[in-house]
């Protein structure tokens, strides 16, 4: 529109967003600060941002006998050493990874076919198994965590990977997403697929799916935007065992034990935890951005 | 052949296709309400042999019960308070952004984060931040008292208010609240995460529905003597964003519902079960403390909620006939 | 009611000029329609007039005052969009009440229920309702007040667009592109709807389009712009039967001219593909290559020992009445389409040699620039004088 705001309405709005900005900023603030800085600076609330980076000793380090030299070294290597030695991160980043990865692509293979079937073929049933998808868009599987939970521990799977991955293995939200995409795709080219010899498996995975690559892109990012921050879910299935820890488990169970030494080597495993999807996202903004979008259009 | 004729060549791929989906639906989603269905009527507690039914009392300890009904009062204000101030400042937001003529992706980067951090993460270092000695938000706030003109402009003196009476002078002289630690502000502080979380989500999907508005709209609105925006916010933009605003109110409330990830780690539902909300207490009463007949009363209390809301949800979308 | 001037109306988009110093008067109650192939720059002045965008350079006059820092809503004009741009939320009778209501009501009588309390809201939703009724009984739109745009046809839209434009009674009409969107066999039919409603209202209609058919039929000028120029301005059989331009003459008429390379003695007789015809420039010009342009329906069959050219028939288009023959000529690699009257055409087939002649007053020269150079006829001899069309 040609009426555009005055220089003084538009640096207000700026002013306005620029304060809305620093609130959201703050935390990260705070989290990147204190993983830089050495435990005196975090407790007096001194040393700005980075903090001084003056040398300093780990006297749990001097204590198995190692001489105070070998045990100095500056706070951020300590923070981000620390998060690796007092807790197996890489493990628990692994099973966060693994986990994740492993939901995705279940739910890939189960929801893919299922929506072609729905939206594609004419079938008798099609009804009813679309209605129940729509029954269960209705079911958060966190409000059912209880039943779930009891369901699997009477068959033994609670501290398991399974324990992880089962309750999620169904995405209704899925089936939908991708219904709805592959409605948009013409019967022509699927009849033409046919005609080329392809067997439904083959016209699913070779035909459909490359056409809806920007609803599987939503997909994905949901899911594992979803799986890789949960808390609630390994919280309630995993119980002690460490080797299963997920990441945020790992950061609780040492928020669990933390007193004031250990603040930064936290703050630095919480950093470490944060920064994959936040690089990725910062990355492929636009994507993420689009795939978040394109699931409010249904 | 019309829409919905069978084609009976298809019938034995398509149930091949979606049998994985259709038996995973009914074991992990729709078991579980039965399963919840008949504990919430037993006082089951897992690794005891038997159980006994005890008919509708958990349900009536619910409504009866000072532990459940401060477990409702948490939700509902966590509910009452988020939606509508996340939903309001994601529409804010949005607007602005999409009235600026440079800049607006850095903002709409910026507002994004929140929702693509790991929320457990996040809730700890706000917990640093809002550290009543050694946090960086009241260290500012005690900052601002010495500075003169902060401290006139936020007690008001400025516009000859008593400064002893405001919010922020009380604070300067008795300290200001401990935040987390504090039965009044300790629900305020996590409903205040919560929207921090959930606003930039919001926010997006307003920015999309925005975009969706043609523009020959404003044009047609423009000729028809339409002068102030606040005018043409009524006559197109609110209409327009009418679906967005339906889906973004229906998730932000299913998943204000849901919140525990803040609880859990920084107040434990205190204090004096000022936080102590839904799914919370079905963590503490069947995962903890082993009371399942009682969890899954809630269980079921909850999703009954759930689904009112999203049936209303879509009640209101169908209403809405807009451009085929 | 009212005339509009544009004055070097310009227009720069970055680094690209969308608009050159636009001169054009268009006269009160007028039927004047901008056309002109896409990206040439004419939806851009309907904006400009309607105050949609503003122009770098040059004024708008409407009624002989100038308004380029008068806001759209104050211009006194209606327009109608290409997407019809209804509000989807609204009833068409409130779609058509939108214009009237934001002029004659205040922001306090527009409230919802509160706006009853107001006084003389009552009165003005009345003189509200009288207008819509008269604007919907002339569009014949009575039966769908109540319907939302979503449930109605694409013409149907497309009448609520137009309602919502006369309701207000405005001086000059605005339309960009309107009947675009919709089919073939209504696009035929509004077009005679939207010559009845200028027929019945009088007042100045600007219409927009890229098709040249509408232009034509509906039009009292036609105004032709090629990037971003005014190239020529005149009723419809002016501009199809006397194009000051070959971007004008390619444009207007279907199928398109047949142009054809030809030369200029230095006497001034004209050349085609080489063949003398006793065409004469008024002007000098000699020595230069010329294009000479002759509409399909000019071209007719001749005698083999008559003919100006011949060519192998490789497709014939019947449209019923008549015929379109498309041809290859002898000797190059020229194409040329031939529009016949169906009983003439009767017995030729595909492949056949055919022979052709034109009327040398039919002949359209330009010159290098494309511009038209005035051409007469030399002379008559007594072979051309048994040309069999004309």
């Amino acid at each position: 529109m040609r009426h555009h705001s005055s220089p003084l309405v538009e640096a207000f709005k700026h002013a306005v967003l620029i304060v809305g900005a620093l609130i959201v900023i703050l935390p990260f603030y705070t989290m990147l600060s204190y993983s830089l800085k050495s435990p005196h600076e975090i407790e007096t609330n001194t040393g700005g941002f980075f903090g001084a980076q003056k040398p300093m000793v780990d006297e749990y380090c001097v204590k198995l006998g190692n001489s105070r030299e070998q045990c100095t070294t500056i706070p951020v290597v300590y923070n981000y050493t620390q998060a690796f030695k007092k807790a197996p991160l890489l493990r628990y980043l692994f099973n966060g990874a693994f986990v994740t990865a492993s939901i995705f692509l279940i739910q890939l293979i189960v929801a893919v076919p299922a929506a072609y079937a729905l939206s594609k073929l004419r079938w008798w049933g099609r009804e009813t198994v679309f209605a129940m998808v729509l029954f269960c868009l209705l079911i958060p599987v966190h409000a059912i965590a209880l039943p779930l939970y009891i369901m699997l521990a009477k068959v033994g799977l609670t501290n398991t990977y399974a324990a992880l991955i089962i309750p999620w293995t169904i995405s209704v939200f899925g089936i939908f997403l991708m219904r709805q995409f592959f409605k948009t795709v013409p019967d022509d080219l699927i009849d033409a697929a046919r005609l080329d010899g392809m067997s439904e498996l083959s016209i699913v995975w070779r035909v459909m799916l490359p056409t809806a690559v920007p609803a599987l892109m939503a997909f994905a990012i949901f899911s594992v935007v979803a799986h890789w921050n949960d808390y609630f879910w390994p919280r309630v299935v995993i119980t002690g065992n460490r080797e299963l820890f997920t990441p945020p488990l790992g950061l609780r169970e040492f928020r669990g034990g933390a007193d004031g030494s250990a603040w930064g080597p936290m703050m630095a495993t919480a950093t470490i935890i944060v920064i994959p999807l936040i690089a990725a996202f910062l990355l492929a903004q636009k994507k993420f951005i689009e795939g978040i979008t394109l699931s409010g259009m249904k | 052949m019309g829409k919905n004729v069978v084609d009976r060549r298809h019938q034995g791929i398509a149930l091949l296709l979606s049998a994985p989906a259709i038996i995973l639906m009914l074991v992990i989603l729709i078991a579980p309400i039965a399963v919840a269905t008949v504990l919430s009527f037993t006082d089951y507690s897992l690794g005891n042999a038997g159980f006994e039914w005890v008919g509708g009392e958990n349900y009536t300890r619910i409504f009866t019960h000072s532990t459940y009904e401060k477990m409702l009062v948490a939700s509902l204000t966590y509910v009452l308070v988020v939606v509508p101030v996340s939903v309001l400042l994601g529409l804010g937001a949005a607007l602005l952004i999409n009235s600026l003529r440079h800049g607006g992706s850095i903002y709409k980067t910026i507002y994004f984060l929140p929702v693509m951090a790991t929320l457990l993460a996040m809730a700890i270092a706000w917990e640093f931040a809002l550290h009543p000695t050694i946090g960086l938000i009241n260290d500012t706030l005690s900052d601002g008292c010495d500075s003169g003109w902060v401290y006139r402009l936020a007690t008001g003196a400025w516009y000859g208010n008593d400064p002893s009476s405001s919010w922020y002078g009380q604070g300067c002289s008795q300290g200001f609240p401990l935040w987390l630690g504090d039965r009044d502000y300790a629900i305020r502080t996590i409903c205040f995460i919560g929207i921090w979380q959930a606003f930039g989500f919001n926010m997006v999907l307003y920015l999309a529905g925005l975009t969706s508005v043609p523009r020959e709209l404003h044009a047609a609105a423009e000729m028809d003597g339409v002068r102030s925006s606040w005018t043409r916010f009524w006559l197109i933009t609110w209409p327009m964003l009418g679906p967005t605003t339906v889906f973004v109110v229906t998730i932000t409330l299913i998943r204000s519902f849901q919140v525990f990830d803040t609880v859990e780690a920084l107040t434990h539902g205190g204090p004096v079960k000022s936080t102590f909300v839904m799914m919370y207490a079905i963590y503490e009463k069947a995962i903890q403390h082993n009371l399942v007949g009682m969890g899954a009363a809630i269980t079921v209390a909850f999703l009954v909620f759930v689904m009112l809301l999203t049936l209303a949800q879509r009640w209101l979308v169908e209403r809405r006939v807009h451009y085929a | 009611m009212a005339n509009l001037k544009l004055q070097a109306i310009t227009k720069r988009f970055g680094a690209t000029q969308a608009l050159k110093g636009i001169e054009l008067d268009i006269r009160d109650g007028e039927f004047l329609t901008l056309v002109g192939p896409s990206g040439c720059g004419k939806s851009t002045l309907l904006r400009i007039i309607a105050g949609l965008e503003e122009q770098s350079g040059g004024d708008v006059l409407i009624a002989d005052k100038r308004v380029s820092k008068v806001r759209p809503s104050e211009r006194d004009l209606a327009m109608v969009f290409q997407s019809y741009a209804l509000y989807p939320h609204l009833s068409v009778f409130d779609n058509i009440a939108v214009p009237l209501r934001m002029r004659w009501l205040s922001t306090w009588q527009r409230l919802p229920l509160a706006h009853w309390l107001v006084p003389g809201t009552r009165a003005q939703e009345r003189n509200i309702t009288g207008r819509v009724a008269e604007a919907s009984e002339i569009l014949g739109l009575q039966e769908l007040l109540n319907r939302k745009p979503a449930q109605l046809s694409g013409g149907q839209r497309q009448r609520v667009a137009v309602g919502r434009a006369i309701v207000r009674h405005p001086k000059v009409f605005l339309f960009d592109e309107p009947l675009s969107n919709l089919d073939a066999k209504l696009r035929v039919h509004m077009r005679t709807e939207i010559t009845q409603l200028h027929r019945r209202l009088r007042s100045t209609f600007i219409y927009v389009t890229h098709d040249q058919t509408e232009a034509m039929t509906m039009s009292d000028r036609i105004a032709v712009m090629m990037e971003g120029e005014l190239v020529q301005v005149g009723t419809p059989s002016e501009v199809y039967q006397n194009p000051r331009d070959v971007r004008v003459a390619e444009f207007i008429g279907s199928p398109k001219i047949n142009l054809f390379p030809g030369s200029v003695t230095s006497n001034g007789n004209v050349y085609l593909l080489g063949k003398e015809t006793a065409l004469c420039l008024e002007a000098p010009l000699a020595g230069e290559t010329i294009q000479i342009g002759i509409r399909p329906e000019h071209l007719c069959l001749a005698d083999p020992e008559r003919a100006i050219f011949s060519g192998v028939v490789q497709l014939i288009e019947n449209l019923g009445a008549e015929v379109f023959l498309h041809l290859h000529l002898d000797g190059g690699d020229q194409s040329v389409i031939v529009r016949l009257p169906h009983d003439l055409a009767a017995g030729i087939a595909v492949k056949h040699r055919v022979h052709l002649d034109f009327p040398r007053e039919r002949a359209l020269v330009f010159d290098l620039q494309g511009r038209r150079v005035d051409t007469e006829v030399a002379e008559v001899g007594p072979v051309r004088e048994a040309a069999p069309c004309g």
